[in-house]
């Protein structure tokens, strides 16, 4: 499967867009002048300018070539299902502490991997669990 | 001299030489392991680092770097998976040598000559990093500009598929870099008025959050994708005549000497990594192969190649560390990351301020390499077991890993949620080809960078015709310029693969 011209297309608009709300809108808006020596806008303004420019001439380069690229395969259900369990385990984190994510973010991840047999599940939570209740009790 | 007999002293301490143990039995298992890689292994230790002292936290990190490469050859062997990216080429000698009945001899092979490498690179950085440092302390600012410039390009075009995209992944790492307060005037820059944000974005949270939980991510896609694919058979490691004696040790010995001087020399260039060290090193055995000898289909000489260069090039990695502060691979950027938590800040100055503590991180790579040999003999049927770990655990585990050491750092969960986020960010960098890496050490020497950059406007007076009064900068950016060029022909393209660096 290769990407298409298009999907080349719209990366480089989109980091080339990111770049230019950089440019003209976060780093005006977050930065204020020093007062002395060097405005603090400065490096953020030239690296950001030359990231507009690696990627533009990436993308410019890409496009002329015409040469396939193979397309990534997968979709973005690993990328779903990992984050959602890494934040399930930050949200245990804040309100049970370190034990209760210790114990309950490995038997979700288990779960959202497809195991489903109890006893490996439940073993790995009690085990982890146990051991990070025993160091920060 | 007193500083280093201190150091070494300190390294032979039981407690230190405990840490290097648990290190390097750490570093067996997760090179071990399939899906857990080096960096990811670092990354998730830092944390577990935070409670001991420095030389015990560097000395425990020392023992995974060096132990979970030669723990990698182990998967790779038997069943034909490597276990870290670059062991990939000793799975071309080392699984028919298994089929063959010959994987214990295999697995030796590789033990010695990772044992043997680590030593050379480590007599590498001892002799070397210290003149250099000496040698830093003398270059000026637009100098020390022109040498980052140098060592991002090396990076950039190294480790990923395209230059230009390696480039815009480290500046990009250097942009994230300059959140936080300004260096000159102390006003807050792009913090959002995040109060976390004021002392600039956590490096563990990103460290943790780009290599490790990213890469479960890309695990968790290759399980998905490889459920019901075939498996490779594993093999036994219990097979008669499957010795390693003195006369096997013989033949594959000129080729253990002559890796470990290919793996430190290409170890010291920033940039260049352990995939590279092993190829090139593979590329070199089989050029020089004897007759009878047959490179693919089970050569002992292949096995010890591989391995050995890639142990070599560790230590070797860490000599523009010390002696510039300019991490030359990504294990040498973690280790920044480990040291700053522990206060010390790795360049130049690092030999007059905390002479004892590297005197005493020499001392603990010596015996975390004696202590790689023991423990992979010892362990070696042992270790064998773990590659039936089944991935559906691991990478669970590993995650709440990640989760739980972001939070530990400064026990906020900003840095949990910022963890997450750059998990995301190093996903999309990885699948759209934007080097993790390259982005990781643009971060790291991002601070280094601005002064050095600010300091070079002082003195130049922003004058470019300035520069001309500087030809050792300049003849630095020419180097850099013609490796871009190079680069872009497609000339570096053969020997980048994968996670290079």
């Amino acid at each position: 499967m290769t990407r298409s011209r298009a999907s080349l297309l719209a990366e480089m608009l989109l980091l080339g867009g990111g770049c230019l709300a950089l440019l003209f809108w976060i780093i005006p808006t977050q930065t204020s002048e020093g007062g002395f020596g060097l405005s603090p806008a400065f490096l953020p303004n030239i690296l950001a300018a030359a990231i507009l420019l690696l990627v533009l001439a990436d993308g410019v380069l890409r496009l002329m070539a015409r040469r396939p690229e193979s397309a990534y395969p997968a979709g973005f259900g690993a990328l779903a299902r990992s984050l959602a369990v890494a934040g399930f385990g930050a949200i245990v984190l804040a309100y049970a502490g370190v034990a209760a994510s210790a114990a309950l973010t490995p038997a979700a991840g288990m779960l959202a991997l497809g195991e489903r047999r109890p006893l490996p599940v439940l073993a790995t939570s009690a085990l982890l669990g146990g051991a990070f209740w025993l160091v920060f009790r | 001299m007193s500083d280093l007999l201190l150091g070494f002293g300190d390294a032979l301490t039981p407690v230190t030489i405990l840490f290097v143990f648990l290190g390097v039995l750490l570093g067996y298992a997760i090179g071990v392991l399939p899906g857990l890689n080096r960096p990811a292994a670092l990354a998730i230790a830092i944390p577990l680092s935070y409670y001991m002292t420095p030389l015990s936290a560097v000395a425990f990190l020392i023992g995974i770097a060096k132990a979970s490469g030669a723990g990698g050859a182990t998967t790779a062997v038997l069943i034909n998976v490597p276990g870290e990216p670059n062991a990939a080429v000793t799975c071309l000698d080392g699984y028919p040598l298994a089929r063959k009945g010959k994987a214990r001899q295999a697995l030796q092979a590789a033990l010695y000559g990772s044992v043997i490498g680590d030593i050379v690179g480590t007599l590498a950085l001892i002799l070397l990093a210290r003149p250099l440092a000496n040698f830093a302390l003398k270059i000026g600012p637009v100098e020390m500009t022109a040498l980052m410039l140098l060592a991002l390009t090396f990076i950039a075009a190294l480790a990923g598929k395209s230059l230009l995209r390696g480039l815009a992944a480290g500046i990009f790492g250097m942009l994230v870099a300059t959140i936080g307060l300004d260096i000159e005037s102390g006003t807050p820059r792009m913090t959002f008025e995040q109060v976390e944000l004021l002392d600039g974005v956590p490096l563990l949270a990103i460290t943790v959050g780009m290599l490790a939980l990213s890469e479960m991510v890309i695990q968790t896609e290759e399980l998905f994708s490889q459920r019901g694919g075939a498996a490779t058979p594993p093999v036994r490691t219990d097979a008669s005549g499957d010795r390693f004696g003195w006369g096997e040790f013989r033949h594959v010995l000129p080729t253990i000497m002559r890796s470990s001087v290919i793996g430190t020399a290409i170890g010291i260039i920033p940039g260049l990594g352990p995939s590279v060290a092993s190829f090139a090193s593979y590329g070199f055995a089989k050029r020089f192969a004897r007759p009878g000898e047959r490179y693919g289909e089970g050569e002992l000489k292949g096995v010890a190649a591989a391995e050995t260069a890639d142990n070599a090039v560790v230590p070797a990695s860490f000599i523009p560390l010390f002696a510039l502060g300019l991490p030359g691979s990504v294990s040498a950027a973690i280790l920044i990351a480990a040291l700053t938590v522990h206060g010390v800040i790795p360049g130049p100055r690092l030999f007059e301020e905390h002479g004892r503590l590297i005197y005493g991180i020499y001392g603990t790579m010596i015996v975390a390499a004696l202590l790689m040999l023991v423990v992979g003999r010892v362990g070696l049927v042992a270790f064998a077991q773990l590659t039936r770990v089944p991935a559906a655990v691991i990478i669970p585990v590993v995650t709440m890993l990640c989760v739980v050491g972001a939070y530990l750092e400064v026990h906020s969960l900003f840095a949990v949620w910022v963890m997450i986020g750059f998990a995301a960010l190093g996903y999309l960098m990885h699948r759209f080809d934007y080097s993790r890496v390259t982005f990781l050490i643009g971060f790291v020497i991002g601070p280094q960078f601005e002064l050095s950059l600010r300091q070079t406007l002082i003195v130049t007076d922003r004058d470019p015709a300035a520069l001309l009064g500087h030809p050792i900068a300049l003849a630095i950016l020419a180097v850099a310029a013609l490796g871009a060029l190079f680069s872009l022909r497609g000339g570096s393209r053969a020997l980048s693969s994968g996670d290079a660096v």
